[in-house]
């Protein structure tokens, strides 16, 4: 069995919230981290697979090797990406993903605020409501959140 | 050696507060709290500016993939100093009780302070 039960989008990637409480939420099997960034950055990527607890299966991988990097994996299984773009592009390789929750996005880079910590560019904004056509994206910041959908907002 | 705990909120600023109860006073080492709205760049120029100065510095943080942790191994690319995650009271006691801790040591020793102790004891009643 190979399910995509989550993909998350938030800038800080693995985090507090996601260990303690999405990880053990969703039962997940494995952490796939999608970040070109990270996966360019051998060092971090190195202390992201290294220091994580016994207890955490996590992959790190660039856009491009995602297919390479799900293939070897099995279970449960919560992707991470800091923008929405890159779950687009991930369903455009024929990658499933029903559900999409928007975690943190931080403002900046002209980016509005859409709901509490979450802000978002126009080409983002763009981005959500295509995904919105194959999968259910909602706000929820931790799994205790009432989900908000993105086209409810 | 200067020692530095990072932590989700006030746990490493009472933490410390609490072994120092224990150890003493610690003129070497302070506590950054990371509060519920602080940006990670904002808690990146907090820590660095505690690794002001010289000599050799050791990193305390509370969880694996927490911010705390997260932005100290940013900084940790750029310079070298211990980092330590899953920071508790007894090894923090360990850590300051001797001069020129070993980090490898210290991590075997406090993973012994673990305990369940009804375990140890013989004494666990199955079902509760």
């Amino acid at each position: 069995m190979r399910e995509i039960i989550l993909a998350r989008i938030d800038d800080r990637l693995l985090h507090g919230q996601v260990v303690v409480k999405w990880i053990p939420h969703l039962e997940a099997d494995v952490v796939i981290i999608v970040d070109d960034e990270l996966d360019n950055n051998p060092f971090l990527k190195k202390v992201t697979l290294t220091a994580a607890p016994k207890t955490i299966d996590i992959k790190v991988t660039s856009v491009d090797n995602f297919s390479e990097c799900f293939k070897n994996v099995k279970g449960r299984i919560l992707l991470i990406a800091k923008i929405p773009q890159v779950f687009e592009n991930l369903i455009n390789q024929g990658v499933e993903i029903k559900r999409i929750v928007l975690g943190g996005m931080g403002s900046g880079d002209n980016r509005k605020n859409l709901y509490r910590n979450i802000h978002v560019s126009t080409e983002e904004m763009a981005s959500l409501i295509k995904l919105a056509d194959t999968a259910e994206v909602d706000i929820q910041i931790i799994p205790d959140d009432k989900p908000r959908n993105i086209l409810k907002i | 050696m200067k020692t530095i705990i990072v932590t989700h909120g006030d746990f490493g600023r009472e933490l410390l507060k609490s072994v120092e109860m224990i150890v003493g006073k610690q003129e070497n080492a302070c506590a950054i709290s990371l509060n519920p709205g602080d940006s990670p760049e904002g808690l990146k120029n907090r820590i660095l500016e505690a690794m002001n100065g010289t000599g050799h510095i050791c990193v305390f943080t509370d969880m694996y993939g927490g911010t705390p942790f997260n932005v100290s191994i940013d900084i940790l690319q750029d310079r070298y100093f211990h980092l330590l995650t899953g920071v508790n009271f007894p090894m923090l006691i360990e850590y300051f009780m001797k001069e020129d801790m070993n980090m490898d040591e210290l991590v075997e020793t406090s993973k012994g302070t673990l305990v369940f102790v009804n375990r140890e004891m013989g004494h666990v009643q199955e079902g509760k």
